[in-house]
């Protein structure tokens, strides 16, 4: 399996945001940057918007090569969501493709 | 009815699976199947893989190659069920969680699965099944009956969820139809039950499938979270 670069996934990760705002209103949309929240407070997406966003990022890596299931049971219960942020969307992007790839 | 579409059907290998396989191919679809056991169906238009849907690697597994060769799915049926029939009092644990993990838990594992290839689809469909021993309370049945009623009101609140997706949720809940799934109830007490019904005879396949068939019409866009059951139960 390919491994991605942190700046690849960062910029996947954006690139989806910003296909999922075309379907937002505006003063819903996400902001387009690497340290912007994405999901809780200081940010409008709900958890479909969320869902639909992971299934996106999730399908944009597939079409890299690079087969993750970001809802993994892991992630899911960790303490902290790593759904939060681009930041740590990335990190987890990152650490479940390295995974795959081993 | 429109043809071509890709359909998931599990616990494709006997009873009413087996009946819902040979329908939608001779409708024209294309249908994905899967079954402990192995299937007899043979056609171009069909694909089986055997797998244990209580198995999470598995299904993950199985899923990852539906992705691969299919690209998308239209429906998922998840029809893959057990029952357990026996007094509460008299049945050990290990069969309710028997009841449960097939019933409920794999159905959970199924779908999340299969939601990422049905969000392409035109016509998103989710078709899931219960029981009319859930609306008559039937006694003996109290392990198999709270799972489908799990699945019930699971299916409602995901049909809220996936709404947004355009994915419809629904059940059937079948009456007594003659198949394996009955093997073990007496013949008296499958009578009283029919006797129950505002129509009182045996269901077959073919009852289900026009339920399942009227979900998946494209003109059920706005029917969801609903459950429809045989013979006037509920």
């Amino acid at each position: 399996m390919p491994q991605l670069s942190r700046e690849e996934v960062e910029q996947l990760l954006l690139d989806c945001c910003t296909q999922l705002n075309q379907m937002r209103a505006e003063g819903e949309k996400l902001e387009i940057s690497p340290t912007a929240t994405l999901f809780g407070e200081g940010s409008p997406l709900d958890s479909l918007g969320l869902v639909t966003l992971i299934f996106d990022v999730e399908e944009a890596l597939s079409s890299k090569g690079v087969e993750v299931n970001l809802s993994d049971a892991r992630a899911m219960s960790r303490a902290r969501s790593p759904y939060r942020s681009v930041a740590s969307m990335t990190d987890l992007i990152l650490e479940l493709s390295a995974e795959q790839g081993t | 009815m429109k043809s071509g579409r890709q359909i998931f059907v599990s616990g494709c290998s006997r009873g009413l699976g087996l009946a819902l396989v040979e329908h939608y191919l001779a409708a024209g679809d294309f249908v994905i199947g899967c079954s402990r056991s192995e299937c007899s169906v043979t056609s171009e238009r069909f694909a089986h893989f055997q797998v244990d849907v209580t198995d999470s690697a598995a299904v993950s597994q199985m899923f990852r190659e539906v992705k691969q060769r299919f690209g998308h799915l239209d429906a998922l049926l998840n029809n893959a069920g057990t029952a357990a029939m026996s007094p509460f009092a008299l049945q050990p644990a290990a069969a309710a969680k028997k009841v449960f993990d097939l019933n409920v838990h794999a159905v959970f594992g199924m779908t999340g699965q299969a939601l990422r290839l049905l969000r392409s689809s035109k016509h998103p469909r989710i078709v899931n099944f219960s029981t009319v021993a859930v609306p008559y309370r039937l006694e003996g049945e109290a392990a198999y009956s709270a799972s489908k009623a799990a699945i019930e009101q699971w299916s409602r609140v995901l049909a809220h969820e996936l709404g947004g997706m355009g994915i419809t949720v629904n059940m059937v809940g079948p009456s007594p139809i003659r198949t394996e799934l009955l093997r073990g109830i007496s013949e008296e007490a499958l009578r009283k039950l029919i006797d129950r019904q505002a129509i009182r005879k045996w269901a077959t396949p073919q009852d289900v499938i026009n339920v399942v068939d009227f979900f998946l019409r494209p003109e059920s866009d706005m029917i969801t979270g609903q459950v429809l059951y045989l013979g006037g139960a509920g």
